[in-house]
């Protein structure tokens, strides 16, 4: 059965919500879970970051800032301090366009480094959204073409698109500019694997009334070891792709087909009750506040 | 002979600037771009475990969305503490060597993340992987 979350204002208060609730089923998992954070790009608690980078780092595995870095490497990114806007002076818009290339070179450069990891040997999240399907970075710039796209509607005066698409079929097919549907593709139609990387396969942007919202789709989302930095990432991600396209950041979404509060890794349903226990409740009032978000 | 490469303060213009300067480098020549990093072998060859931490540092500070950035939404920080390195960060670092040799100098899949979680343990984690090349 389908579980929807309560929207929340925050990262943190999505986090605690969902993993409470899983934690909750009889199996510590459910399908076809969905999570809502109205304030993205909102602070996130740092008591609770704080509590499960503490989990992470007893058990040897990578805290909330590499597991974000994974979709958005926001170190690579020098912030112009401005959004898009069609009006914008052409030098502000080649800083914009500068800073966005910047990001994209920089992580390129290193990508060969980054597939000797054995985890990594398929391409990265981020090689994937920047060069399709992102084994070399000779491939498709998904960013960029989408990025290309929502400045284009602007400039025709369109502030909705009906980003109506599920791009999961067939290696880089991605159709001109004129037709795109603008979803990031994460997983190729010939991909058989059945565990392991990827566990993001797409990522739907919509905007609306000139507000960006973003949804991701996980086949298996590891509520511990990344659901956390995931959101962080797909936060910071989103920012990105509203600065530079003009649009205000909206609601993130995460439908995960199969949410896992990972008892198996994390000391039982009470091990993962005692995580919850130090990263503290979740904030009524991060519920009551999403209800006021328009 | 020691030279110094012009740079920008943004080490991204800085990457491109040096390729030039690295494949002009006659074999041997010790050569460091203006935060002290290498731009040949001879130079990374050349240098303790100091002058390795000092470059790193120089060089992280100019990465351009470190600090600061709105891309840092949704929260930032880590167990290990405030100078703790993110392993993008390591790899990024790593790059700047790697490149120098004709293989990686490092397989951080086979280390412990202790030893490269800060500045001091991969500086000191590199110019041990250094000294092991000659």
């Amino acid at each position: 059965m389908s579980r929807y979350m309560e929207p929340v204002s925050n990262i943190s208060d999505a986090w605690l919500s969902v993993l409470t609730a899983m934690n909750a089923e009889p199996g510590g998992t459910a399908t076809n879970v969905m999570v809502t954070v109205e304030g993205s790009t909102a602070p996130d608690r740092g008591g609770v970051r704080d509590a499960l980078n503490e989990t992470l780092r007893t058990r040897g595995q990578h805290e909330v800032g590499t597991v974000a870095s994974t979709l958005f490497p926001a170190v690579f990114y020098g912030d112009p301090g401005f959004d898009w806007s069609p009006d914008l002076p052409q030098h502000a818009v080649d800083e914009l366009d500068s800073a966005a290339a910047s990001l994209y070179r920089e992580y390129l450069e290193i990508l060969p480094d980054l597939r000797r990891i054995p985890a990594n040997r398929a391409g990265t999240y981020f090689s994937r959204m920047i060069s399709w399907p992102g084994k070399t970075g000779a491939g498709v710039n998904q960013l960029e073409e989408r990025i290309r796209y929502f400045r284009s509607a602007r400039r025709n005066g369109q502030l909705t698109n009906n980003a109506s698409d599920i791009v999961i079929a067939g290696d880089a097919e991605l159709p001109p500019l004129e037709d795109f549907a603008a979803g990031i593709q994460e997983y190729a139609a010939t991909d058989r694997r059945q565990r392991g990387f990827p566990c993001l396969v797409h990522i739907d942007l919509s905007a609306h009334d000139g507000v960006l919202a973003l949804t991701a789709v996980y086949r298996h989302w590891h509520l511990i070891t990344r659901a956390y930095g995931n959101m962080v990432g797909l936060a910071r991600l989103q920012a990105f792709l509203a600065q530079q396209s003009g649009l205000r950041v909206g609601e993130l979404v995460v439908v995960a087909g199969y949410a896992n509060a990972e008892r198996e890794s994390y000391g039982g349903r009470a091990g993962v009750d005692a995580l919850l226990s130090a990263a503290g409740p979740v904030d009524d009032e991060s519920v009551a506040a999403s209800e006021g978000v328009a | 002979m020691v030279q110094k490469v012009r740079a920008s303060a943004n080490a991204t213009q800085l990457a491109f600037q040096l390729e030039p300067v690295a494949a002009q480098a006659a074999p041997g020549t010790i050569v460091f771009d203006l935060l002290g990093m290498p731009v040949t072998m001879a130079a990374a060859r050349s240098m303790s475990a100091t002058t390795i931490r000092t470059a790193l540092g120089k060089t992280l500070g100019n990465l351009p969305g470190r600090a600061g950035s709105t891309a840092l939404v949704g929260g930032e920080g880590s167990a290990a503490g405030a100078g703790a390195l993110e392993s993008l960060e390591v790899v990024w670092l790593l790059s700047k060597f790697n490149k120098l040799f004709d293989k990686p100098l490092l397989d951080v899949t086979k280390v412990p993340n202790s030893r490269w979680s800060t500045l001091d343990a991969v500086s000191a984690l590199l110019h041990e992987a250094i000294e092991g090349r000659r």
